[in-house]
């Protein structure tokens, strides 16, 4: 009988780790599921299917510290409200990949008008208009460190898509920067 | 480097940097756990399905674990008695006692000792509506596979195909068998609606778990319809 408990025993930190990993989480990753799903509902469906996807890889998973636990678990919990977003259509109008972001006339460079500081800043600011689908690989990819093939296995996507939407939104990003800087000349003349 | 390609790189690196340090800044921005697990509660029919989900992914581990340790132990017994009755294997009435199936009641589990080997892949012919394949291992050891409905709710079809024992929860069931065929179906179906019932047989020398919160009759359906 001594091995059953023995299995039971080293099974049990593993298992009481999953729960706790939960419990300790639980809150954070509603109010970040929340930024993304349409609904509350959504956002829960998107918490427990997020937590399939941990049980998944729990042998990687569950060696991280608590904190890069929670980053991941962030990421794929965001994940996962885009993929039911996705599942109800909810993107199917995304003009990203029609839309070129070139420079208009009268726009300069960011790169001759900003310190590297100003420029980070500016960066920072504009991140956030990025639609969902692109936040999120790029959050896989600076953050999680992914290769484009793993963050296109993860949403979806072929690799060469994943580079596409990367060059892509540094682009629009760019070009919002651009603008602010052509509404700040003009501002400026007045 | 030209200088447009000096500016680009500058502005990866940038770019990068602030994609982690806008992360970071909004996760590092925000109100203690304590505060969050005020203003963000889950509904009562989500924290049931978790703990369900935990519980199921428990239970798993463990008979897995289990099994892998009394593997072992068989192994050691089968090869003791080997060395043992080697010599006495050309008695008819030791040969038959030998390969009979045993159950035996132990504190907590019932013990299925082994009866014959064979190895082929199987899997049930019958799957309740709304389950879908998630999980599949197929090795000379254990194979199982894990069945998953829209709501979370799982069941696992599990055999060792050579000759292993394998131990299942008796407490807090009710045990009774039903006999089809050649086959007998042992079930233990537990009392609590949250744990997980089990139906054990064996079939052409191999030997099957069948665990989920199905109902029995359901579980034993899904039994009955196992094949190569």
């Amino acid at each position: 009988m001594l091995p059953i408990y023995l299995a039971a025993l080293e099974t049990d930190q593993e298992r009481h780790k999953l729960a706790e990993l939960y419990e300790a989480n639980k809150a954070v990753l509603l109010r970040y599921a929340l930024t993304v799903a349409d609904s509350r509902e959504m956002a829960e469906d998107a918490v427990h299917n997020a937590f399939l996807s941990v049980i998944k890889h729990k042998e990687a998973l569950l060696a991280l510290s608590n904190e890069d636990f929670r980053i991941r678990a962030i990421v794929i919990v965001k994940n996962k409200c885009v993929d039911l977003l996705r599942k109800e259509n909810v993107y199917a109008d995304s003009a990203l990949d029609e839309i070129e972001y070139g420079l208009d006339s009268g726009e300069t460079a960011i790169d001759d008008r900003m310190t590297i500081h100003e420029e980070y800043d500016a960066v920072k600011r504009n991140i956030n208009s990025l639609d969902e689908i692109s936040k999120q690989v790029l959050e896989m990819k600076y953050i999680l460190n992914m290769s484009y093939k793993e963050i296109g296995t993860e949403l979806g996507m072929t690799p060469k898509h994943v580079g596409t939407r990367i060059e892509r939104a540094k682009a629009k990003v760019r070009k919002l920067i651009a603008q602010e800087g052509k509404k700040r000349g003009k501002s400026k003349i007045k | 480097m030209g200088k447009a390609k000096l500016n680009d790189a500058v502005f990866d690196a940038i770019f990068a940097q602030a994609v982690i340090d806008n992360f970071m800044d909004e996760l590092d921005s925000l109100p203690p756990d304590e505060v969050l697990a005020q203003k963000y509660v889950y509904s009562a029919s989500h924290e049931e399905r978790m703990k369900r989900l935990f519980k199921k992914e428990e239970f798993k581990e463990y008979f897995k674990a289990a099994t892998t340790y009394l593997k072992k132990i068989a192994a050691a017994i089968v090869i003791i008695a080997a060395v043992l009755f080697g010599g006495m294997m050309t008695v008819p009435q030791v040969r038959a006692m030998t390969v009979q199936t045993v159950i035996q009641w132990f504190d907590q589990f019932t013990k299925f000792a082994p009866q014959g080997s064979g190895s082929n892949e199987w899997k049930p012919a019958y799957v309740p509506e709304g389950y879908s394949e998630i999980d599949k291992v197929i090795s000379e050891e254990l194979s199982f596979i894990v069945f998953q409905d829209n709501n979370g709710n799982q069941f696992s079809f599990n055999y060792l195909p050579v000759d292993g024992s394998v131990s299942v929860n008796n407490e807090g069931v009710d045990y009774s068998r039903i006999t089809d065929g050649s086959i007998m179906y042992h079930i233990f179906a537990a009392k609590d609606a949250l744990q997980n019932s089990n139906v054990v047989w064996e079939q052409d020398g191999i030997r099957f778990v069948l665990e989920g919160t199905l109902p029995k009759n359901e579980l034993l359906k899904i039994a009955k319809s196992v094949e190569k």
